[in-house]
């Protein structure tokens, strides 16, 4: 048996709560609704960089974050945060006696942080610029740059990290508008998992949120771009090309998203067994790189494949990829590839199950989107999905109308989506 | 995955020069074309010509880095981003008079049709300098370094004879005859 409680506080503040028996650790996080889909071309990235002042140690504006912050570190607590299209999380994970101190350092850093020194600023800001650098000079952003493709530069089509530009130019009061309009109690879900007592719980955290000012959040109305498109930069000398074809799909909480994952693992996971894999590393050699990816967020998702291979490979590469496609939409997959996916997914999720913080990290991204639902509840959906339904879900997703096309590197990319044929 | 070059710019297509293809390669004509009968969107076009959107796409981040085209409108249908494309000059007309004489729905489906297979319209007809060398016919290409205002008059007098040869249309006449022309400035490398 499994309990999850969700219960709004009188500022509006939503707090769920999931005990995990016979535990003596705990995970605690606090999700705000603010990602880069609330952002605009002048604030794309800002939301990360505020993520990184919240949480930041050297924060002389607020001397009782510090204070607590070195406390429950002291005692081992593991503490991060995170920053999505559609939310910034901040969590801590330890030893359950310390919930009550997790609590407070998390009420200090939503309700407590609404401005930063300039100094601090400018001293992070240099510190972002150097991971947004870092992410722009990777292959690895063809993820974000396939949903930028799918969706357009706008709405969950903006990347995370954002602007060079944006960042290097954010004044202090850019920084403050942000946090007023979205750092409110209607606007965030505060989540804790563990070994904890409801009641007790509760009860400190309205003890320490109770003072958040139930203030109004921005309003914000989601746009993406009408049909998928294409991104193509050809930027760089180099021998290599990323290449990525991606579908839009439903949203997080669709019936559908775990055949949609089910789907990612059999053609293009990164083990040797999957499709993509096999015909385009084992059998022919041209890429060592192949993958497969799912985002699923409040309202879409989108599911991609990636390869990185030679310049002079991508025609091929993307060719066999379409056929794979075609193949899979046309015959299915076998009952054993299905119940070899399946048994993947499950051992992840069990696996996550046995992680406080994962479980944290699910209950939140759920909460987040107005819905509550448990790994426990995952395994047993797992279970239930058969060859029908994924055919059925391969003949909604695998359409040319849903398609996109990313790439980055020297190809000839007016030969490439020639060959983007699926109906 | 491999490092490369920092790529910061969040615009779409962002191609090398030596990479960019010819302006009309692919079927960027076929938009120029398309657009001819008015504004449309990406939709529309990618249904008319029967290809997918994100195709489209790219002819028409070219055609508009090209100043070939422009954005006339921008609207939000329930959550959608939807843009509209026109011909970026209204001295773009080829087929024009075939337009005004295409009435109702079968008459624009043709004019559509007819506009894009220009290209290969000029093909044939050169071709067909060959098999019907007996009549009448002209192709010439001649490249010149001229001042803009003589060119402007000359526009205006290519403007004249174009309204002179359309004049000249017998509905009762056995031969078709074609004349395209095109005047535009031309960058010799």
């Amino acid at each position: 048996m499994y309990d999850i409680l969700s219960v709004y506080l009188e500022n509006g503040l939503r707090v769920v709560m999931h005990k995990v028996p016979h535990v003596r650790t705990m995970a605690c996080g606090i999700w705000v609704g603010q990602g880069s889909k609330h952002e605009s071309d002048e604030t794309n990235g800002l939301s990360h960089l505020i993520e990184h002042l919240m949480i930041n140690i050297d924060n002389s504006n607020n001397s009782t974050f510090q204070k607590l912050i070195n406390e429950i570190t002291s005692e081992g607590i593991v503490y991060n945060a995170g920053t999505t299209k559609e939310t910034t999380s901040y969590f801590f994970t330890g030893l359950s006696n310390m919930l009550e101190k997790c609590l407070q350092t998390l009420a200090s850093i939503v309700i407590d942080n609404k401005g930063f020194t300039k100094e601090l600023i400018e001293n992070e800001k240099k510190v972002v610029t150097q991971e947004t650098i870092s992410f722009y000079s990777s292959f690895n952003q063809i993820k974000e740059r396939m949903s930028q493709a799918l969706w357009g530069n706008v709405g969950i089509g903006r990347i995370i990290v954002g602007s060079l530009e944006n960042i290097k130019g954010a004044k202090p009061e850019d920084l403050e508008n942000i946090i007023e309009n979205s750092y409110t109690p209607g606007n965030s879900t505060l989540v804790v998992v563990g070994g904890i007592d409801y009641q007790k719980t509760l009860d400190l955290i309205e003890e320490y949120f109770s003072r958040w000012e139930d203030t109004t959040t921005r309003p914000y109305k989601e746009i993406v771009d009408s049909e998928p498109g294409i991104y193509f930069n050809s930027g760089g000398s180099g021998k290599s090309t990323a290449v990525s074809i991606g579908f839009r799909c439903p949203s997080f909480m669709d019936k559908e998203r775990l055949n949609i994952e089910l789907i990612a693992n059999m053609l293009g996971s990164v083990s040797l067994e999957s499709r993509l894999v096999q015909e385009i590393r084992m059998k022919r050699g041209l890429a060592y790189n192949i993958g497969a990816f799912t985002s699923f967020y409040e309202t879409r998702g989108t599911l991609g494949f990636t390869a990185v291979c030679e310049n002079n490979a991508v025609s091929e590469v993307v060719k066999i990829m379409v056929a794979e496609f075609g193949k899979a939409k046309t015959e299915g997959f076998t009952v054993k590839e299905l119940s070899r996916a399946k048994k993947v997914l499950e051992t992840r999720t069990l696996l996550e199950l046995d992680d406080i913080s994962a479980q944290l990290r699910f209950l939140g991204r759920c909460a987040s989107s107005e819905k509550l639902f448990s790994l426990e509840q995952e395994i047993r959906t797992i279970k239930k999905v058969s060859n029908e339904s994924v055919e059925k879900t391969l003949q909604d997703i695998f359409v040319e109308s849903n398609l996109g096309f990313a790439a980055i590197g020297n190809c000839n990319v007016d030969e490439v989506i020639s060959l983007l044929t699926l109906d | 995955m491999s490092d490369i070059s920092c790529i910061y710019e969040m615009s779409l297509i962002n191609e090398n020069d030596s990479l960019k293809q010819d302006i009309l390669n692919g079927k960027a004509l076929d938009i120029l074309l398309i657009l001819l009968s008015g504004a449309k969107t990406v939709k529309e076009m990618g249904k008319e010509l029967n290809i997918p959107s994100f195709s489209v796409q790219l002819y028409i981040k070219r055609l508009l880095e090209a100043n070939l085209i422009k954005i006339t409108d921008v609207k939000v249908i329930e959550g959608k981003v939807e843009k509209s494309y026109d011909l970026a000059s209204s001295d773009i007309e080829i087929l024009n008079n075939l337009k005004a004489n295409c009435k109702g729905e079968d008459g624009k489906k043709n004019l559509e049709l007819s506009a894009q297979y220009m290209a290969s319209l000029t093909r044939e007809m050169i071709r067909n300098v060959d098999e019907y060398d007996d009549k009448p016919h002209k192709i010439k290409a001649y490249f010149i370094k001229a001042d803009k205002e003589k060119m402007v008059e000359f526009k205006n007098e290519l403007d004249e004879l174009f309204k002179k040869y359309q004049s000249l249309e017998d509905m009762d006449a056995t031969n078709t005859y074609g004349l395209i022309s095109i005047f535009a400035p031309y960058k010799i490398k």
